[in-house]
């Protein structure tokens, strides 16, 4: 008998259910097939691959459409966008700007004028490029003669005459006089950089007055207290000790408001002098509410793909063990229903 | 709400039958396909039966895309089939123990020659599944490969391994 005799004969014999077999599973047929109230299992139509053609595309949009919205709304005028309890940083020079625009703008002295009515730290920081290695040390010298003239004086002084020579300096000059320092700083050559830093003490000054006062109070209070006859030595040497503390106190608040004066009385003036060429950088200030949005908009994408490689990176490996756990398990199973089928 | 109306709703435009229906016509698939795998017509009732209350319970699972009624009510009856298997094997392994188990007159398909028979109940559980499929159901071989979570080259090789000694065997009593 060869084996198409052999498939023929059990083709042909192919058993057929008996009679109380089929009329059992007719009955069980014709029962009601139960919708489950709650089920877990996803319906047969949400596919893994359906879900991910809906998913994907809905997380592109929401990231793409979420960082174009902020790049929208964060794209407002500079000034709009500072903070108010920030301290006011101005800007006044533009070190991409034309050289005839800057120079022009030098002269003018466009540094912000200190306020004169109110306690203000006020904090410049300025590059200017001198002509040539030869020109930086006599540029340094006049910098330092020029503070000591308005009434201030150098706090820190570095001078560099290697290759491509710069000088740091640091000068601390009266706010009357700062802003007249600042033109004549900028006349040492051609400003490449201006920055100016104002920060109001004036409700720090208000609020260490205040304290200053409700400490004088306290203390005058305590006196007439000592000055009762009636007190006992206990009382007497209780109230002893907390006037020593107002007085402690009170000292304290007076140097603080002391300090505050000062630094308010003082501006901070950084100068830096250099031979370097000032790089063209573009200034990012200049572009319209566009090229700012979309600016905004790229750096949250950027985010963006950081925090989904972060994800990615963190689950990954979480993934590739619950893999391998499921195909080990499954491997296992079938291993085990083979044999089970082979030794039956 | 009755089988059809279920099927009809939850699977709405996809060729899909009803538990009724796919009962009717694949039950002497699953009976027969029970019978080669456990090789006693009694279990082989029973476990039809199991398989398809258990079927009945799942159907809402079936999904006509990834393969035919057939091969579907099949992997519910191997399953069924295996718990069984693996059960009976705990269950002899018990009774062993106390006395040796008694050899008894297995019933198997009517219309095959005795050879043939006694060859097919020669067959390891796992030879006479892959024909039961292949050879008595005729499924291709991409589902049978499926339904044993096996490659097709396997199970191509298990076909014919078994049909070769099929033959053998049948050709030694015939001698």
């Amino acid at each position: 008998m060869s084996s198409v005799d052999v498939t023929n004969e059990l083709r042909l014999a192919k058993p057929r259910a008996p009679e109380p077999l089929r009329e059992r599973i007719t009955a069980l047929s014709e029962r009601p097939v139960r919708e489950p109230r709650f089920s877990f299992s996803r319906p047969t139509r949400y596919t893994v691959r359906r879900a991910a053609l809906v998913a994907v595309p809905a997380l592109v949009v929401l990231g793409v459409g979420g960082a174009l919205i902020h790049g929208i709304a964060n794209s407002g005028a500079p000034t709009a966008r500072q903070n108010a309890s920030r301290p006011t940083t101005v800007p006044t020079f533009d070190a991409a700007a034309p050289r005839a625009i800057r120079e022009s703008q030098a002269l003018k002295g466009t540094a912000l004028p200190p306020a004169t009515n109110r306690f203000q730290h006020y904090e410049a920081a300025m590059t200017v490029r001198v002509d040539g290695l030869d020109r930086l040390s006599p540029s340094t010298q006049k910098a330092m003669r020029i503070a000591r003239a308005l009434g201030g004086y150098v706090v820190s002084a570095e001078f560099n005459a290697a290759k491509q020579g710069n000088s740091a300096l640091v000068f601390k000059i009266p706010v009357g006089h700062v802003q007249q320092a600042v033109a004549k700083f900028s006349r040492l050559g051609t400003i490449a950089a201006q920055n100016i830093e104002i920060t109001d003490l004036q409700a720090q000054f208000n609020h260490l007055v205040k304290q200053i006062g409700a400490v004088r109070i306290a203390i005058a209070k305590v006196d007439d207290q000592l000055a009762r006859a009636s007190l006992s030595n206990e009382e007497r040497v209780h109230l002893e000790q907390r006037r020593a503390r107002l007085a402690a106190r009170l000292e304290a608040l007076r140097t603080s408001r002391a300090r505050t004066a000062h630094s308010a009385a003082l501006a901070t003036v950084s100068l830096g002098l250099t031979t370097k060429e000032a790089a063209a950088a573009v200034e990012p200030e200049h572009r319209g509410p566009l090229g700012r949005a979309l600016d905004d908009a790229g750096n949250i994408l950027v985010k963006e793909a950081a925090w989904g490689l972060y994800a990615l990176i963190v689950l990954a490996p979480i993934a590739l063990i619950v893999l391998a756990a499921f195909l080990v398990i499954r491997g296992a199973r079938r291993l085990s229903d083979r044999r089970l089928l082979e030794s039956s | 709400m009755n089988a059809t109306t279920w099927a009809d709703r939850s699977n709405a435009g996809a060729e899909r039958v009803s538990f009724a229906a796919a009962a009717e016509a694949h039950l002497d698939d699953v009976y027969a396909y029970l019978l080669y795998l456990t090789g006693d017509s009694t279990v082989a009732e029973d476990l039809t039966g199991e398989t398809f209350e258990r079927a009945l319970r799942r159907w809402r699972r079936y999904d006509p895309r990834r393969g035919s009624a057939k091969t579907w009510l099949c992997q519910v009856a191997r399953s069924t089939a295996l718990d069984n298997l693996r059960s009976e094997r705990r269950r002899r392994r018990r009774e062993e123990a106390f006395a040796p188990p008694e050899r008894q007159e297995q019933t198997f398909v009517s219309g095959l020659s005795p050879e043939l028979e006694q060859a097919v109940l020669e067959l390891s559980a796992a030879e006479r599944e892959v024909i039961a499929l292949r050879v008595i159901l005729d499924l291709d071989g991409e589902s049978a490969a499926r339904l044993l979570g096996i490659s097709q080259t396997a199970c191509s090789t298990r076909l014919s391994r078994a049909l070769k000694r099929l033959e053998e065997m049948v050709s030694d009593v015939e001698r």
